[in-house]
């Protein structure tokens, strides 16, 4: 049943010092609010211990979407809406626009935070197989100084993080899109709005005419964390993307995921779904490429 | 006949912009002071004998007021509309997972959290029982101590077998339908409380003030002059607040209290303890002969109620005499069973059982019409019922019934008539589109159930009218709908008739707002009441004008007389009246109704709602999910009095029946349901809702209030065997299981070799 949220300490500093000052007294006992959309639930759900919260959503200086040096930086607090609207993004990272917009709803994408997204830790996020794709690293900071990481070592095992009680995350970083690369964002949820995925993946390829450079795929929803699709990029390094090339890589999928049984699904569903939306995604991006 | 001025105008409702601001006091935003939060202790087993109950720790709780659990129930502690199966809290045996066994009334909500928590309960669990066929074995473990069939019957007209060995083509097969929640806005809730006459009042969503009031007295041995029963404004209902949900409860808080104790169900409570739609295993052996004519339908029909029969016996008979569809069929055979077990239970909900009979025979007739090589829509038009045929179980049907000009529009339709087109425009290999048709068919009014509605009428000495009725809205509009009613047989200003609503103590009964009669219903009885108010009015002016009667007619707010032109207005009139003590009439209507037929509690129906459902569907065969990108609903509706409303409740049926064709499903496991949350009880959002588009077809049903008849439920009803005929359209599979969830049809195509594959 749910848990008594009336009764918690809620810490609501005006600087990002102040902050990590708490952070680095309290540690494990406070828990970071951003937008809530998680936090708040899984409290009411009594999944998460009820601890003291340490409220950052003020945090302004959080909230900033920057294009420097070869660089796209995303402060922790901007939110799905921000991405969706900032011409930056859009240009930048059009993907991470794309899987924004498929986050819950409008509601939940006013109110929710990408560092919100990175630190809750779901393997189903639609932030993340984005950000594994673009090669994204994320900045944490304490008092003792910052330390960025690439995302895909941050994950160590199911909601489990490279990140010590008194840090922060603070920024997603990754380097602009080029101009021969390509990316594409799949969910597949069981409704149209306010879905969660029951499996969802992000592709990205690098382009030589039609022949494929290089290429990364990411998948959610499918392990305890997102995977890469090692085998399946390998597979279509230097090629040209014909369905059977596509077919070859999909499959090759299966060997990097380890899907659960839940509500939303079975993981033999999961297993075909994966396969299918690579395969789709490779048909898409090829789709494009042709087109141009 | 002289043109309407209200009836069929798209009158704005008054609560609309109230609702629209959210400032509209719904039972969940009620207070009073000194108020008392009550919290229920539910079951943890679906199937357990109860051996002790201890809540010492629960009530040492700082705060906790009262604690009460079977042995502070006055009387039997049963109660039930039908069957009088269902404990008030349970003494002997919890049989589903939202039994209540104790309820908590504390100073705050934190200390009845907290204490509700600390209820301990030491329990024998028994074997349960959740398959309902299993559940009709002798050994199966028992629901009830009188064994788990609640009902059955078998209903036999002309010669099945017979039939069959004429028939030119025959279509058997076996259709499963699933628990789905109402998923109102509002869950159950409600404030009680004891008045200066040390009466009762619960104030509650639910759909008739009168019956929960009967339900309350019956339950708790309390006389009928100290409850009084209030349904304010209820966020949803539809059919979920047929039957009573918390108001035993809450009355029984109040005596045991007696102060004002305010209940709300949480939505996971809601889920888990709340009524659900049937699930059904029905079989069907249709035939057609060569020329396209139906011939025969043997049907077996088993529907799960759960662990007490609330209001299935009556469901059970609604699927019964709905199992043919709109046709003419003249040997039908058909067995049903009502079937107790340890899972949800099941209730009330729009379609009260016609739903998973209509989504099993309008495969029927999909595949019939496939096997004869007729068109599908033209087939059903070949069997449709028209006005003066005999029907399955031998009615006659004497009422409006435009089905067969329901199917004509179908037909004409652009969805239907360049469906190829349609299906064409796919720009993805994996996606395949299709278009399906279904027809449905509902009776309105209860059937052979006898029905009485009564609605007062006021003029108020300013002139203007009160209307004062038991039905109840809740969110269908039926508040403005008697106000045009009113304002229309009155000739006055539509500003000048105010509605009351729902409350025992000042409207008379109007039975149960419920099986799409409300207009109907209350309509007629107020138009009674008009022709009282009429005579009245007419009696009053010709002493004052020294005019006959006879030579008055009401017109535009005044008594007038056809001769000398001269008038009164309704103002000068209302005094007089109200003088005399004569300023307030009650209209009656009794539904007419025939003696039920042998093996049937309400059968047969005199009056039908009947539409036709066009789906066009994409079906991404790679992931099994299904979009539907436009629906057609064609309602046979009678007069429409007011088209907003009527749009209004034509597209919410059909949303709701794209939820329960597409995800909407209650995973009940063993006893033990797997998705109390909104977050995994999939309801259409948004983006899920495609284009609607809402076709009346207009034969006025001459006994009703100016034509109009029942639509509430019927618009829900051919939804979902539409959907799933437009994706065998799409894909060439079948699915006689619902929901046609994504994993669902993604197995169901893998199986068939459907799906997008290297080639």
């Amino acid at each position: 049943m749910s848990a008594t949220l009336h009764k918690l300490n809620v810490y609501s500093p005006d600087s990002l010092h102040e902050a990590l000052r708490i952070l680095g007294e309290k540690g494990e006992r406070v828990k970071v609010l951003a937008g809530g959309t998680d936090l708040i639930v899984q409290l009411r759900a009594g999944v998460v211990e009820p601890r003291e919260i340490l409220n950052i959503y003020g945090l302004d200086e959080l909230r900033y979407i920057e294009i420097e040096g070869g660089r796209l930086r995303i402060g922790a607090l901007t939110t799905y809406m921000d991405i969706i609207q900032s011409g930056k993004v859009a240009k930048a990272a059009p993907i991470l626009v794309e899987a924004s917009k498929t986050v819950g709803s409008p509601q939940i994408q006013s109110k929710g935070t990408i560092g919100g997204n990175i630190c809750n830790a779901s393997p189903a996020a639609d932030s993340l197989p984005p950000l594994y794709v673009l090669n994204a690293n994320v900045v944490l900071q304490s008092l003792d100084g910052r330390r960025e990481i690439p995302i895909e070592r941050f994950y160590l095992g199911y909601k489990k993080m490279d990140m010590r009680p008194e840090e922060l995350l603070v920024e997603v970083n990754m380097p602009v899109m080029e101009e021969d690369e390509d990316a594409v964002f799949l969910k597949h949820g069981l409704r149209l709005g306010d879905a969660i995925s029951v499996v969802n993946a992000a592709l990205l390829v690098k382009w030589s005419d039609d022949t494929v450079k290089d290429a990364r795929i990411a998948l959610g929803a499918v392990a305890p964390t997102v995977v890469r699709a090692r085998d399946a990029e390998e597979s279509l390094r230097g090629r040209r993307l014909d369905e059977n090339v596509m077919w070859d890589a999909a499959e090759k999928t299966l060997r990097h995921i380890s899907p659960i049984t839940d509500v939303r699904g079975t993981a033999e569903y999961r297993r075909e779904i994966a396969v299918n939306l690579v395969f789709m995604g490779l048909w898409e991006l090829a789709y494009r490429r042709g087109r141009r | 006949m002289r043109a309407f001025t209200w009836i069929g105008r798209p009158v704005p409702r008054r609560d609309a912009l109230e609702k629209v601001k959210g400032v509209m006091r719904f039972p969940t935003d009620l207070h009073m002071p000194g108020m008392l939060y009550a919290m229920t202790h539910r079951s943890k087993y679906p199937h357990a004998r109860i051996k002790r109950i201890d809540v010492s720790k629960a009530e040492r709780v700082p705060g906790v007021v009262a604690i009460l659990t079977h042995e502070d129930v006055p009387g039997r502690n049963r109660q039930g509309i039908f069957v009088k199966d269902r404990p008030i809290l349970a003494d002997d045996k919890v049989r589903y997972i939202g039994d209540p066994i104790a309820l908590v009334a504390a100073e705050t909500k934190e200390a009845a959290e907290e204490a509700v928590k600390l209820i301990e309960v030491e329990y024998e669990p028994l074997p349960g029982i959740f398959d309902p066929i299993e559940a009709m074995k002798p050994d199966a473990p028992k629901v009830h101590d009188k064994g788990n069939i609640a009902r059955q019957t078998r209903i036999r007209r002309g010669d099945v077998e017979a039939a069959f060995r004429r028939a030119a083509a025959i279509v058997e097969n076996t259709y499963y339908t699933h628990p789905v929640a109402h998923a109102f806005l509002e869950p159950e809730a409600g404030l009680a409380y004891p008045d200066e006459q040390g009466r009762i009042v619960v104030v509650a969503g639910g759909q008739s003030a009168y019956r929960d009031k009967h339900e309350i007295c019956e339950s708790l041995d309390l006389p009928p002059d100290m409850v009084r029963v209030i349904n304010p404004p209820t966020g949803g209902a539809f059919g979920g607040k047929d039957d009573v949900t918390l108001q035993t409860h809450l009355a029984l808080l109040v005596m045991k209290t007696r102060r004002p104790v305010k209940l709300v169900w949480s939505r996971e409570e809601s889920m888990r303890a709340g009524f659900k739609r049937h699930p059904g295993i029905i079989t069907m052996k249709t035939a057609a002969d060569s020329d396209g004519n139906l011939i025969a339908h043997k049907v077996k029909i088993i529907y799960d109620t759960g662990a007490y029969a609330s209001l299935g016996p009556a469901v059970l008979d609604v699927a019964i005499e709905n199992c043919p569809g709109p046709y003419r069929i003249p040997n039908i055979d058909i067995e049903a069973y009502l079937v107790y077990t340890n899972n949800h239970v099941a209730g009330a909900f729009r379609g009260f059982g016609a739903p998973q009979v209509i989504f099993a025979m309008e495969q029927q007739m999909d595949m019939l019409a496939e096997k004869l090589g007729m068109d599908k829509v033209e087939f059903r038009l070949r069997n449709a019922l028209r006005r003066g045929d005999v029907a399955a179980f031998g009615n006659r049907i004497e009422t409006s019934i435009a089905i067969d000009k329901c199917l004509e529009a179908a037909l004409n339709h652009p969805l239907w008539r360049n469906r190829e087109e349609f299906k064409k425009t796919v720009d993805r290999p994996w996606l395949k589109r299709g278009v399906g048709v279904a027809s449905a068919i509902k009776g309105f009014t209860i059937g052979a159930i006898p029905d009485k509605g009564e609605v007062e009428l006021e003029l108020r000495e300013d002139g203007r009218f009160v209307v004062k009725s038991g039905v109840v809205e809740m969110g269908q509009g039926v508040s403005i709908v008697l106000a045009q009613i009113a304002a229309e047989a009155l000739r006055c200003d539509i500003n000048d008739v105010e509605v009351v609503l729902s409350d025992t103590s000042l409207t008379p009964d109007t039975s149960v707002t419920s099986a799409s009669r409300a207009t109907f219903l209350a309509g007629n009885a107020l138009l009674d009441a008009v022709k009282k108010m009429e005579e009245r009015l007419r009696t009053e002016a010709g002493e004052i004008l020294g005019e006959s009667p006879g030579d008055l007619e009401l017109q535009d707010g005044h008594v007038v007389s056809k001769k000398s032109g001269r008038r009164v207005p309704y103002r000068e009139l209302a005094g007089r009246l109200a003088a005399k003590g004569s300023n307030r009439v009650r209209g009656v209507f009794e539904v007419p109704v025939v003696k039920p037929i042998e093996g049937s509690l309400e059968i047969p129906h005199l009056y039908f709602m009947l539409g036709v459902a066009l789906a066009l569907v994409e079906v991404n065969t790679l992931t099994g999910f299904t979009r539907v990108l436009k629906l057609v609903e064609i309602i046979d509706a009678g007069r429409v009095i007011n088209p907003i409303g009527f749009e209004g409740q034509v597209e919410g049926g059909a949303i709701q029946g794209l939820g329960y064709a597409l995800m909407e499903e209650s995973k009940i496991e063993q006893g033990y349901l797997r998705n109390p949350e909104l977050s995994t009880y999939l309801i259409p959002t948004a983006p899920d809702i495609p284009e609607i588009e809402v076709i009346p077809i207009e034969y006025p049903e001459e006994s009703g209030p100016f034509g109009a008849k029942g639509i509430g439920e019927i618009s829900l009803i051919p939804v979902a065997p539409a959907i799933i005929n437009a994706i065998y359209d799409a894909t060439g599979v079948r699915l006689n299981k619902l929901p046609a969830s994504p994993e669902n049809v993604y197995w169901a195509l893998k199986k068939a070799g459907k799906t997008y594959r290297r080639t």
